[in-house]
């Protein structure tokens, strides 16, 4: 079931992860470049200060990838220390995203870049985390117990290795998230254009990611820290309050509605 | 209505802003990630004259020292010519940045391993 180490190059083992973590990078550039070229051929090109917010987002999204888990206790003492962390510590997407976002955001006020540009990420993102996520598969602790017919079962090494119990039937949590994503990217693509205010897609697609890992961390596997619930359920319920509030504000402002011509503009300005 | 306020002229342009090309770009990420690959030649010549204890030796100290630098350089430079519309430059370090810290870690891994293996000391 388990591939850690996906081949052997002349002596350098080529982990699974890290190089599903490449494909996936490859595959969003891929489909971001597309939708440029799909808005080009549409006669709306975007503004090619694109490519900073594109660059914001992916030292925001490394950058807090790998520190954003750095607090795992309230006692600071019992955390790593940020370069021990730096160097060894896990890495997380969810903190990953939340760079990202505001990285892309810092990176469009530096450059005076004002338009929306949450509809041309989102399905890149979706479908990078769909591949980022074999990697997962194939390499982690697959989820809890189970009596499905799908669950997965390691054998004494692979069991070993992740940390579960050898010979018995595990949720494959990673393969729920990997449909999520393709279904979810499906949806964007056939979304996108839909609705009267730009850049809707990503946050539609956030909170929807948010309500899927907060249910799938049930099953994952990871650590429960407090009331029956994982470090990732604390942040998404941290963050569960301002995408609420965020998707309501644009409902009540008419963002959700079929895209008219003059409608986007005034359903912006009024969600702002 | 004799005391008109004249407003101050608007400030000179900093320099000429230029269209973003991929040619540019890509002259920054190659930039990013030769710095990138040096850090990884430090960590390689530190392997091979390390005296025993891996984890405190210079290959690792090298290593460190020479990722924080790239840090600090990519960055400082990639925001100042992307702010100053440099035409892609400054686009290409900060991508190139971001991406070699993805690939350094496992590359690092891999000299890792092979120097280990290849001289059996541990």
């Amino acid at each position: 079931m388990l591939h850690p180490v996906l081949a052997d190059a002349g002596g350098v083992p080529i982990l699974t992860h890290d190089a599903c973590v490449g494909l996936a990078l490859a595959a969003a550039g891929a489909l971001f470049g597309a939708e440029l070229r799909r808005r080009r051929r549409l006669g709306r090109p975007v503004d090619d200060r694109i490519w900073a917010v594109v660059a914001g987002a992916l030292v925001g999204g490394v950058l807090l990838g790998r520190l954003g888990t750095w607090l795992q206790h309230l006692d600071l003492r019992r955390n790593a220390s940020p370069l021990e962390h730096w160097l060894y510590g896990n890495r997380s997407i969810l903190s990953g995203l939340l760079g990202a976002y505001l990285g892309a955001l810092l990176a469009k006020r530096l450059v005076g870049y004002a338009a929306r540009t949450g509809d041309l990420f989102a399905p890149a993102v979706a479908l990078g985390m769909a591949v980022g996520r074999v990697g997962c598969l194939l390499s982690e602790l697959p989820g809890t117990p189970t009596g499905l017919p799908w669950g997965v079962t390691l054998g004494p090494a692979e069991a070993a290795a992740v940390g579960a119990p050898a010979g018995v039937p595990l949720h494959p949590s990673f393969a729920y998230e990997i449909a999520f994503q393709l279904l979810a990217l499906a949806a964007l693509l056939r979304l996108r254009d839909r609705f009267a205010a730009a850049g809707e897609l990503l946050s539609l697609y956030l909170v929807a990611y948010a309500v899927f890992r907060f249910g799938v961390e049930f099953v994952r596997g990871n650590e429960v820290v407090a009331a029956g619930l994982t470090r990732p359920q604390f942040f998404l319920l941290a963050c569960a309050p301002l995408g609420a509030w965020h998707v309501a504000r644009v409902w009540r402002a008419g963002g959700y509605a079929r895209r008219r011509p003059g409608l986007e503009r005034s359903a912006l300005e009024g969600a702002r | 209505m004799t005391d008109w306020n004249v407003p101050p002229p608007p400030p000179p342009p900093r320099g000429p802003s230029r269209p973003i090309r991929g040619r540019r770009i890509a002259a920054g990420i190659g930039i990013a990630l030769a710095a990138h690959l040096a850090t990884l030649l430090l960590l390689l010549i530190g392997l091979l004259f390390r005296n025993g204890d891996f984890a405190a030796g210079p290959g690792l100290i090298a290593l460190l020292v020479g990722q924080a630098l790239v840090f600090v350089g990519c960055l400082v430079m990639g925001i100042v010519l992307t702010v100053r519309q440099d035409g892609g430059v400054g686009v290409g370090l900060l991508i190139g940045w971001a991406v070699g810290l993805l690939v350094v870690p496992v590359a690092g891994f891999g000299l890792c391993v092979w120097a280990i293996s290849g001289s059996g000391s541990i």
